[in-house]
């Protein structure tokens, strides 16, 4: 009984292990019942996670920024990105860095974009990303038609699908991405800086902090993470299609909520966001065992995304719920109107 | 106690109290209503005016106790059922729709509809103009609200609550916004509402003005209700006493150091007021190091402001500050907290503690430059920095990993503290050092202050209760609406002196100036 109750206070800290335990018992089950699930398809169901992880985690810096900042060009970028390599790269190898710079200068652009929109013009990030998408995706268009064909370059083919010893190179560079990542979030100052900034803005610039750069940082990151995963996507393809990068949306959404990241800011956690995105990719392998078709998928994907959203909605509305009640005084009469509203009779 | 009262009771509360997650926001009151009366509520921030009205508007109910209504026993289920029996209210925060017309706003949630249920907006604005008319204001019912002064705001807000027809009108600061033109307005509208028999709940914190049109008053401070008179009865000395009382506290005592050179000056510091009029009215003051100057007023004195200016969080603020005697000229609240400035806000929660983050990232938060080498926080360098914050400041607390909200507010208060005292600043702006926390607790944030002084730092101090003024402060600076009204030192200071200062300016007489 005990050690439960010490279980659940080291779990509150560390959220990622729901994630952790759903993949473990998902992964278990799936092997008793379905002879046709291996560790080799395992490590299949990692590589594709492997990409998701790589968006996700620049989704979660984003969402963590707090005030409901999020980054809908996520999907668009990896898009264009895809094709941008095409048009660099041309197959050859002697194009990479120049791929590889394309993809990274993109990235920059666009989150430089999401940046002046958000923080400079103060347009909500929903709508803000959103918009961006858009243009993005007619840009994409604009490449699609000056595609010169659909060869990858060797050495880029080989960073998205080669292994060493089995493990998955995508694996690799994923998980490398989630260790910076957590180092970055727990002992460097903008690490810090993130937390407090999504967390309570004004206790923040009162401590002297510049909030504008902080949240830019993170539309940057976002941004440059999801281009070179669509470079690496695309190879790993071998090629480049139209809303390639479209189920990325919802999923890097769901990775970081699922993952155990605050999902109004202040709190994150990339050890989650990994185990949360190969959870995902669980899910929807199982559902192809099973052989749901494509459009059932995403309604259970949906699905997933609200109940964790509505758990953690409830969660918060009862931590907020304590702090008002703290400073009884402080707030007269906020919800009076409402009430007033609801209660009276046509 | 009043003694024969004129008028009758029609709202009765009787033992009253309201618990709210272990704070307790009103305690046994005793509260009646009188109809056809003004009946003047009046108390510091906090002392739970605001729960009591909730009370009475039936937002909240009493943990304890019983609501009498006309003498019979009643529970209000909702606000919508205290509407219903009568009871209306003037919001102080303004609850209109911009986008909305006037009278779209009067009659919100009870529009006026023909057979079909279509909305008559030309009776609903033939309706909404005979009060408009009553409030004499040149307001249009057809005007968007947003198109409205703020002052205009309010006099419609009121215009909603009279539409309700309400036998009990609560009023909560319903002059915050006004001109004194306006005022004299609804003071006659008021008049008029009386001689109808409402009964009127006022609340304010301008004592002029509730000595002028009260009837009677009911003082409140820490939840409990301390003073219930006839208003002919008393005076603004007797209102102030009641509302700051005497507790006995213990104020660390003075060493008796020497403050050393100037370490800080304000010049002619305003801030105009978005209802036109000045919230920091041209105020000059000094510091020296090692001083501590209290800053001593009542609500809406423009003691916050005048910190929130200093610290550059106000954009259209003016006047000049100085550091060791040479100018600050950057605006950002960043470049003032690197210039030495540092501000302990009053609101904690909101604006002095990332409260999931752990005591010693909240303690390092504002200093986090010093302990960085290459890309990482050093670690040892920080834990260094956060014990030694924790032995200074006395903050008790097990393990400096924990969450910041674990702790009591005394300690939360000291971590907000010592987050200031490592960005290493020269003066310390502390806004209401001891509101929300316990008497032991109290005395060590008091002794807390008298030790930094002592090691030659600057602490402006802003607070409403007299005996910490009189008992801290080197010097004491009165501030009454947005002007300075009295420099004091410590030793030719009187209590009475004090308060009448703090009293100055207030009501319609000078009101005049503001816009």
């Amino acid at each position: 009984m005990n050690a439960l109750a010490g279980f659940g206070i080291w779990a509150q800290r560390n959220r990622w292990i729901w994630s952790a335990i759903g993949v473990l018992v998902l992964w278990l089950v799936l092997s008793v019942v379905t002879s046709r699930f291996s560790l080799s398809s395992l490590s299949g169901v990692i590589l594709s996670a492997s990409f998701l992880t790589v968006v996700g985690i620049g989704q979660m810096f984003v969402v963590t920024t707090g005030r409901g900042n999020i980054d809908l060009s996520v999907a668009s970028v990896i898009t264009l990105s895809a094709f941008v390599a095409l048009l660099t790269v041309k197959g050859q190898d002697a194009n990479l860095a120049i791929g590889v710079l394309a993809a990274i200068l993109l990235g920059l652009a666009v989150g430089a974009l999401n940046s002046l929109l958000v923080v400079g013009l103060g347009i909500p990030a929903i709508i803000a990303t959103l918009a961006t998408g858009y243009v993005l995706a007619t840009a994409t268009l604009l490449s699609n038609r000056a595609i010169p064909g659909f060869a990858v370059s060797p050495a880029l083919k080989d960073l998205a699908t080669g292994r060493i010893s089995g493990v998955p190179i995508m694996a690799i560079i994923a998980i490398i991405g989630v260790a910076a990542t957590a180092f970055v979030l727990r002992y460097t100052v903008f690490g810090q800086l993130l937390s407090a900034v999504g967390q309570n803005r004004a206790a923040a610039r009162l401590a002297g902090i510049r909030n504008g750069p902080i949240i830019a940082s993170a539309f940057v990151i976002s941004s440059v993470l999801a281009s070179l995963d669509g470079l690496l996507l695309g190879a790993y393809i071998g090629g480049a299609f139209l809303e390639m990068g479209q189920p990325y949306l919802l999923q890097s959404i769901a990775a970081v909520v699922l993952g155990g990241t605050l999902i109004f800011g202040g709190s994150a956690t990339a050890l989650g966001t990994l185990f949360a995105s190969i959870l995902l990719i669980l899910i929807v392998t199982t559902m192809q065992i099973i052989g749901l078709p494509p459009g059932a998928q995403d309604i259970v994907q949906g699905i997933v995304v609200i109940f964790v959203l509505a758990l953690a909605g409830r969660q918060a509305l009862a931590r907020r719920a304590s702090v008002e009640l703290a400073d009884g005084d402080k707030d007269p009469m906020a919800n009076t109107e409402a009430h007033a509203a609801a209660a009276r009779p046509e | 106690m009043s003694s024969s009262p004129d008028h009758d009771v029609i709202l009765k509360l009787e033992d009253i109290s309201k618990v709210y997650a272990g704070t307790v926001a009103v305690k046994h009151a005793n509260f009646e209503v009188r109809k056809g009366a003004v009946n003047v509520l009046v108390g510091e921030n906090g002392a739970g005016k605001s729960t009591l009205m909730k009370i009475i508007a039936g937002v909240e109910r009493p943990t304890a106790g019983r609501i009498l209504l006309d003498g019979n026993e009643i529970s209000f289920s909702s606000s919508g059922d205290a509407v219903s029996r009568g009871i209306g209210m003037v919001f102080q925060e303004l609850n209109l729709f911009g986008n909305l017309s006037v009278a779209e706003n009067i009659f919100a949630t009870r529009e006026l509809t023909n057979a079909f249920r279509k909305i008559d907006h030309r009776g609903q604005e033939r309706r909404a103009a005979e009060f408009l008319e009553q409030l004499e204001a040149g307001i249009r019912p057809d005007m968007l609200v947003e198109d409205l002064r703020i002052g205009q705001q309010q006099l419609v807000e009121i215009a909603k609550a009279v539409s309700l027809d309400a036998r009990i009108l609560i009023m909560d600061e319903p002059t915050s916004a006004l001109s004194a033109a306006e005022v004299e307005i609804l003071f006659k509208v008021i008049a008029e509402l009386k001689a109808r028999g409402v009964a009127i709940v006022y609340i304010s914190h301008r004592l002029e003005e509730l000595i002028r049109i009260g009837d009677y008053i009911t003082v409140l401070r820490d939840g409990r209700i301390t003073g219930q008179e006839q208003m002919r009865n008393v005076d603004t000395q007797w209102i102030v006493r009641q509302m700051i009382g005497s507790d006995a506290k213990d104020f660390a005592k003075a060493d008796g150091h020497v403050p050393g050179a100037e370490v800080f000056r304000a010049e002619e510091i305003c801030l105009p007021r978005v209802t036109g009029g000045l919230a920091v009215d041209h105020v000059s003051l000094s510091l020296r190091a090692g001083e501590i100057l209290g800053i001593y007023g009542l609500m809406g004195a423009g003691r916050s402001e005048l910190f929130d200016c200093i610290m550059g969080r106000h954009g259209q603020a003016s006047g000049r500050i100085f550091i060791d005697g040479k100018q600050v000229k950057e605006r950002s609240t960043t470049r003032r907290i690197q210039r030495g400035l540092a501000l302990i806000p009053e609101d904690r929660q909101r604006e002095g503690l990332v409260s999931i983050l752990s005591v010693a990232s909240n303690l390092t938060l504002a200093s986090l430059s010093r302990f960085v080498s290459l890309f990482h926080i050093r670690g040892g360098a920080e834990r260094q920095a956060v014990m030694q914050m924790v032995r200074e400041l006395a903050i008790k607390v097990a393990d400096p990993a924990q969450e910041v909200s674990s702790l009591s507010g005394g300690n939360q208060q000291k971590v907000v503290i010592g987050k200031a005292l490592l960005t290493g600043p020269k003066v310390l702006l502390m806004d209401e050092p001891s509101r929300g926390i316990d008497v032991g607790a109290k005395a060590d944030v008091f002794r807390t202050m008298r030790k930094l002084s002592r090691d030659g730092l600057g602490i402006l101090f802003a607070t409403s209760d007299l005996d910490e003024v009189m008992a801290l402060s080197d010097r004491i600076a009165v501030m009454s609406n947005g002007k300075l009204t009295g420099m004091f030192d410590r030793a030719e200071a009187t209590e009475a002196a004090i308060v009448a200062a703090s009293a100055l300016g207030h009501g319609p007489v000078h009101g005049e100036q503001r816009r």
